[in-house]
């Protein structure tokens, strides 16, 4: 959130011109040379809330009692709403430049822990293991702007130590085999293996409706490792009134008794007439599985529906696993390689071998000959303990994982700011756009000193950005930056919204990422956030629109048309955004506003104050009343005023849409029980500005008209709070104003964005 | 679809073979101190956003949290009504709060109701809880030195904390929120029941040492700023070093084994779209870690104020009753919100009853003389009355007349007397040695015996 304070010399200016006449002609005759009431002095204390603790102290009091309407006190004249105001508003912007400039970190980046998301990317590919490491780890804390990747908000405590110890452990245990190849099972199954199945669905060749093909095995299945999953099927095409595509949806699970708990593996449209077969594999470990033997249907279940409504057959299903192309597996082998040193004589050098391999990668540059032998000598020390080799090399292994240089991008301090080495700009580099640790080439480019050159980096961001681990920087980045998580805390009414599935969530979610990715990919003007002439979508989110003609489960980018939804473009017309910002039953203007300003204007209304007096709501039919009147009686209290005023018409120009983002004409309330009330749709708002709007196309068109430079900065500024893991201060004031002007000439682009913040001095440097 | 289902409990109850040994006796008290009759414990316990506090001429008057008239005859509000068969257990607090903490914002505060302190003069950095205090005076008694819990786990943001203890250096402790987690950590055979654990076990320490090392020379190569921020990993590294060489005078004791109905009332896989089940299984695992001796101090967030971030917001939707917990605060005084929150209060109030009456029908020691409530002193309460506003506090005190609490009452506070009073008189109860605890200035006398 960067509100830059003024400079102090022009808030100084505004103190003696603005403040201080209110403060002398409503405050010093009890708080003055006079009269010290409450031990508080107003024409003598300090106004530099930075230096002088105690000062600001006392200013925070002031405020608060400003707030509350102690002050001035009932039998003295009330501050007019004009005094209020301009106090309160000087005030608020010196208490929080105070704050942040204690907060301040010079500009510079801090030393940041791996948060969840990358600890868990990174032990998948360094370890070549894709299986959940993060299960035990607290939630990261988020930054005051939203982001997860803060390093002064990623914090470190014993019990966060102790589990990364465990996953630690368990991963290598996982990694390293000690066991003689697993048995392989093979099954093809040519109908269902059940008759009767649940009192929703019925076991099927041919998946319709509330049809499904179950395979069931009961004892003899794999518990770990990969396995394949073949299906030999067919779609039903119906010449005549195409509908959406026959859609397959492979799970994986048990069913202990009436529920059937599993996760799905994958879906797939079929597109193309005629029998064909269709692959997918994953990893046991990522699947819930029932204790051999027990429940009232015991085995594991493989189910395939289909959730869209088109007709897929299966002829076959054949399932294998678990599956290696070696023994012991490619994951244990990349760690505890061949090797002719492998063998009792020669033990110590093959330690130092393996140790010198893994290091490198973990800890993702080149280590020094005493950081070699540290491990070792501790893989001397615990190999009296441990019964195997493998044990003391699975401890020894787990130390470089709880060790700082893998938990933690390190940047070593100098007093001037210094250069990145090359590997640390490789990690740079990779936590950015994959969220993840840097892969061979990018290490290689890093061990060749290239690296920094200017066009090896635009070539380097270009080969990232085209690799699939950038989804990972496109699922991040887009969750934190508009908070779509807050699909998850909002519970849809189904009473009230009847046709809702919570599984929609899901596909409101990937809608949005779609979007973005699409942006970014085609290198399109972020512009399109705002508004747009596309969308994003998948037969599903197109039916919930209303958009005809989708049919394919894979979300597809879709021209707008006045006819089809031209509503729809940008983020403002995504049920994701609109849903999270709802109350469930209704739209919730009030967050719908705040989302605007905070997340794609970077002005985020302030908190609400302390001890606000609440609202004195008499009127009895308060709950009838069209959402704009009861916003109004904010308006009476000039507490509250002072903010709804300005926030409040942002969300009423997105009344349009509903909880779940329909388009409405009509509002339906309930009242209570089952009674609702009808009201009118009132998307008519006066911005803070003056300008007049109607609805969500007047509110587009203003944005980009008169907010698009603003905009502009504002997505400037998340970027580069989330590629340099840091808040932005009043120092970087140069480098995003360059960055805007640059982005504003290049009509806003979003991968060139990418480029120009990457090549710039600030990310190349600690 | 969804794989976090109670049957998997069963499961890992008899992966680790614990099938066979399901009927022996639980052992009631597995603490170092075995032999001593009654151990003293803490528990706090946090709900967001206030409460309901319906004007007296709004008709609905019955639904404001607090009772009409104070004293020892009070009569119990609709939403305190399921507390009303634990009456000679728990006094009513009104009027209290941190007055450091008024002038915060009012979903600020928050973070201070275990602290007391001037989080805003502070910028935001907060000190060690009034539970921490106690946890580490009371760390070697117990296997665990306690047991940190919330809804939304972790430790959320300054000023929209999720968890409510903060260690010695004012750091937040994060909070766990998997059930299933917590149990495992309590209760689980785990890796040090096996000979390779144990093996791990004992070259946790050289290891620890090593990587502490290693660290220290990290550190000396850090700028001022990353040094303050690389101190937690430090500190993190020693804390379990200690709780390495803890594990080692544990060893040779099994985790405390639990039975049959235990398990049955253990909700592990729940999580916060079922509040009903969720929330007391939460509470199920602060009793059951008392009634273990496995820990003696216990905190739970059962939401924060985090209202765009907290996974709690959506309880009373998911109850029946309308809206998230923020906007069901605001409502307190609109005719048609009253009654809704009173229904959320009353909820809240009936898992917490739940809870004590678990503990008050727990022995704590052998004779049966004085149960797990009457040696356990019990905080339940928020940081805001109504929304927005930080004064006033709706509080129960709960448990510990075997510790010198007397109950049965409604008090009702003058505003000047600081709620840091009450910390430090639970304190000092459960043997805690401490002379002021934040702002305190004075026992709180009114809820001694």
């Amino acid at each position: 959130m960067l509100q830059l304070a003024a400079p102090l010399l022009a808030s100084k200016a505004n103190y003696i011109t603005e403040i201080q006449p209110i403060l002398q002609k409503r405050c010093y005759a009890c708080h003055g040379p006079e009269k010290q009431k409450g031990k508080l002095r107003l024409d003598t204390i300090s106004t530099d809330l930075i230096n002088d603790r105690k000062a600001a102290r006392h200013w925070q009091d002031v405020r608060s009692a400003i707030n509350l309407g102690e002050m001035p006190p009932e039998e003295e004249p009330t501050l007019s709403a004009d005094e209020r105001r301009t106090v309160l508003s000087w005030l608020n912007s010196e208490i929080k430049s105070a704050a942040d400039s204690r907060k301040s970190k010079g500009g510079r980046v801090v030393v940041r822990r791996l948060n969840r998301a990358e600890y868990q990317n990174t032990m998948r590919d360094l370890l070549g293991l894709d299986i959940s490491f993060v299960s035990d780890l607290p939630p990261d804390g988020v930054s005051v702007d939203g982001m997860l990747n803060n390093g002064s908000a990623l914090q470190m405590t014993g019990i966060q130590f102790e589990y990364y110890l465990k996953a630690a452990r368990a991963a290598l245990d996982h990694v390293i085999t000690t066991t003689p190849a697993p048995k392989v099972f093979e099954y093809t199954f040519k109908k269902s293996t059940e008759n009767k199945w649940h009192r929703k669905t019925k076991p099927s060749n041919r998946l319709g409706k509330d049809q499904e093909f179950i395979a069931r095995i009961k004892n003899d299945y794999p518990e770990t490792g990969e396995f394949r999953i073949r299906i030999r099927a067919k779609g039903e095409f119906n010449e005549d009134t195409p509908g959406p595509l026959p859609r397959m949806r492979v799970m994986v699970g048990y069913r202990p008794d009436t529920e059937v708990y599993r996760k799905t593996l994958a879906e797939i449209d079929i597109t193309e007439k005629g029998w064909h077969d269709y692959e997918f594999s994953g990893r046991m470990e990522n699947f819930p599985l029932p204790v051999k033997g027990q429940g009232k249907y015991p085995g594991l279940v493989i189910s395939v529906t289909n959730p869209y409504g088109g007709h897929p057959v299966i002829e076959s299903l054949e399932f294998k696993g678990p599956i290696f192309e070696s023994w012991p597996p490619a994951h244990h082998r990349q760690i505890l390689h061949d090797s002719v040193s492998r063998s009792e004589s020669f033990e110590p050098d093959y330690v130092r071998e393996v140790i010198e391999r893994f290091l490198p990668r973990a800890w993702r540059r080149p280590v020094t000959n005493d950081e070699v032998i540290r491990f070792t000598e501790f893989f001397k020390v615990v190999r009296k303990e441990m019964p195997t080799f493998e044990e003391a090399m699975k401890e020894t292994l787990a130390m470089a994982l709880v060790s700082p240089h893998f938990l933690y991008i390190l940047e070593p301090f100098s007093a001037e700011q210094r250069p990145l080495t090359q590997h640390e700009l490789a990690a740079r580099l990779s936590y950015f756009l994959w969220s993840s640790m840097p892969d061979q080439k990018l290490l290689s480019s890093a061990d060749s000193g290239e690296l920094s050159k200017p066009d090896v980096l635009t070539h380097q961001v270009d080969r990232m950005l085209k690799h699939p681990r950038s989804q990972q920087f496109v699922e991040n980045f887009v969750s934190q930056w508009l908070d779509i998580d807050a699909l998850d805390r909002v519970v849809i009414d189904q009473k009230i919204h009847p046709g809702f599935k919570p599984e929609l969530k899901g596909d409101m979610r990937r809608e949005t990422f779609a979007f973005f990715s699409e942006v970014l990919h085609r290198n399109l003007s972020a512009e399109n956030f705002i508004d747009s002439d596309f969308v994003t979508v998948n037969s599903r989110m197109a039916r919930h629109y209303g958009i005809d003609g989708v049919m394919a489960g894979e979300f597809q980018r879709i021209k707008l048309t006045a006819k089809n939804a031209s509503h729809r473009g940008g983020l403002l017309g995504q049920s994701s955004i609109l849903t999270a910002n709802s109350t469930g039953r209704d739209s919730n203007l009030i967050k719908r506003a705040v989302f605007l300003r905070k997340r794609l204007l970077n002005d985020p209304p302030a908190p609400p104050p302390p001890n606000v007096p609440e609202l004195k709501t008499a009127d009895p039919n308060f709950a009838q009343l069209p959402i704009r009147k009861q916003l109004e009686i904010h308006l009476h209290d000039p507490a509250c005023a002072d903010c709804h005023r300005n926030l409040d018409p942002w969300g009423q120009a997105l009344e349009q849409f509903n909880a779940i983002g329909l388009w409405r004409e009509k509002i339906i309330r309930p009242i209570h029980g089952k009674k609702t009330i009808e009201l009118e749709v009132d998307a008519n708002a006066k911005l803070p500005d003056g300008h007049k709007i109607q609805g969500i196309s007047g509110l587009k068109n203003y944005l980009k008209e008169h907010r698009r430079k603003q905009f502009a900065r504002a997505f400037v500024s998340k970027i580069l709070t989330y590629a340099l893991g840091r808040s932005l201060e009043f120092s970087d004031e140069t480098l995003i104003s360059d960055l805007t002007n640059q982005f504003l000439k290049n009509n806003l682009r979003v991968r060139d964005l990418l480029v120009a913040v990457v090549q710039r001095p600030d990310f190349q440097t600690k | 679809m969804d794989s976090r289902k109670p049957w998997h409990l069963n499961r890992r109850t008899f992966l680790r073979g614990i099938g066979a040994t399901l009927a022996l006796p639980s052992l009631e008290c597995m603490g170092s101190e075995a032999l001593n009759p009654s151990p003293k414990r803490l528990a706090a316990i946090y709900f967001p956003f206030g409460v309901s506090m319906a004007p007296a001429d709004s008709g609905k008057a019955s639904w404001n949290w607090f009772p009409e008239k104070a004293g020892a005859d009070f009569k119990f509000s609709k939403p305190l009504s399921p507390l009303e068969s634990l009456r000679e257990d728990i006094s009513i607090l009104g009027g209290l709060s941190h007055p450091d903490v008024r002038k915060i914002d009012g979903h600020d505060s928050g973070d201070t109701f275990l602290t007391g302190c001037d989080l805003l003069g502070r910028d935001l950095q907060n000190v060690q809880s009034m539970d921490q205090i106690a946890a580490s005076q009371l760390a070697d008694k117990t296997r665990f030195s306690s047991l940190v819990m919330s809804t939304d786990g972790g430790v959320g943001e300054p000023t929209r904390s999720s968890t409510l203890s903060y260690n010695e250096q004012g750091r937040p402790i994060p909070a766990l929120n998997q059930p299933r987690q917590i149990f495992e950590r309590l209760f689980g055979g785990g890796d040090e029941s096996t000979a390779r654990g144990r093996r791990r076990l004992r070259s946790a320490g050289s290891m620890l040492d090593l990587v502490l090392d290693d660290a220290k020379k990290v550190r000396s190569h850090l700028g001022q700023h990353d040094k303050e921020k690389f101190d937690e990993y430090l500190d993190s590294v020693r804390q379990v070093e200690k709780r390495v060489d803890r594990s080692q005078a544990w060893i040779d004791l099994p985790k405390p084994e639990l039975t049959d109905q235990d398990r049955e009332r253990l909700k592990l896989e729940s999580d916060s779209n079922v509040p009903e089940d969720y929330v007391g299984t939460m509470y199920e695992l602060i009793y059951l870690a008392f009634r273990t001796d496995s820990t003696r101090v216990a905190t739970y967030q059962i939401g924060s104020m985090g209202d765009a971030t907290s996974l709690s917001g959506k309880f009373p939707q998911l109850l029946g009753f309308g809206k998230n917990i923020h906007s069901l605060c605001h409502d307190w005084n609109k005719p048609n919100g009253i009654e809704p929150l009173g229904k959320w209060d009353q909820f809240l109030s009936r898992k917490f009853a739940e809870f004590l009456t678990r503990m008050r029908e727990t022995p704590s020691n052998a004779d049966g003389s004085k149960s797990l409530l009457d040696q356990t002193t019990i905080l339940y309460g928020c940081s805001n009355s109504t929304t927005h506003n930080n004064k006033n506090y709706p509080l129960v005190l709960a448990g510990g007349k075997g510790l010198g609490f007397k109950h049965g009452n409604y008090h009702r506070f003058e505003e000047s007397i600081p709620l840091a009073n009450l910390h430090l008189t639970m304190l000092k109860k459960i043997g805690i040695t401490a002379d002021k605890f934040a702002d305190s200035n004075a026992l709180i006398p009114e809820v001694l015996a």
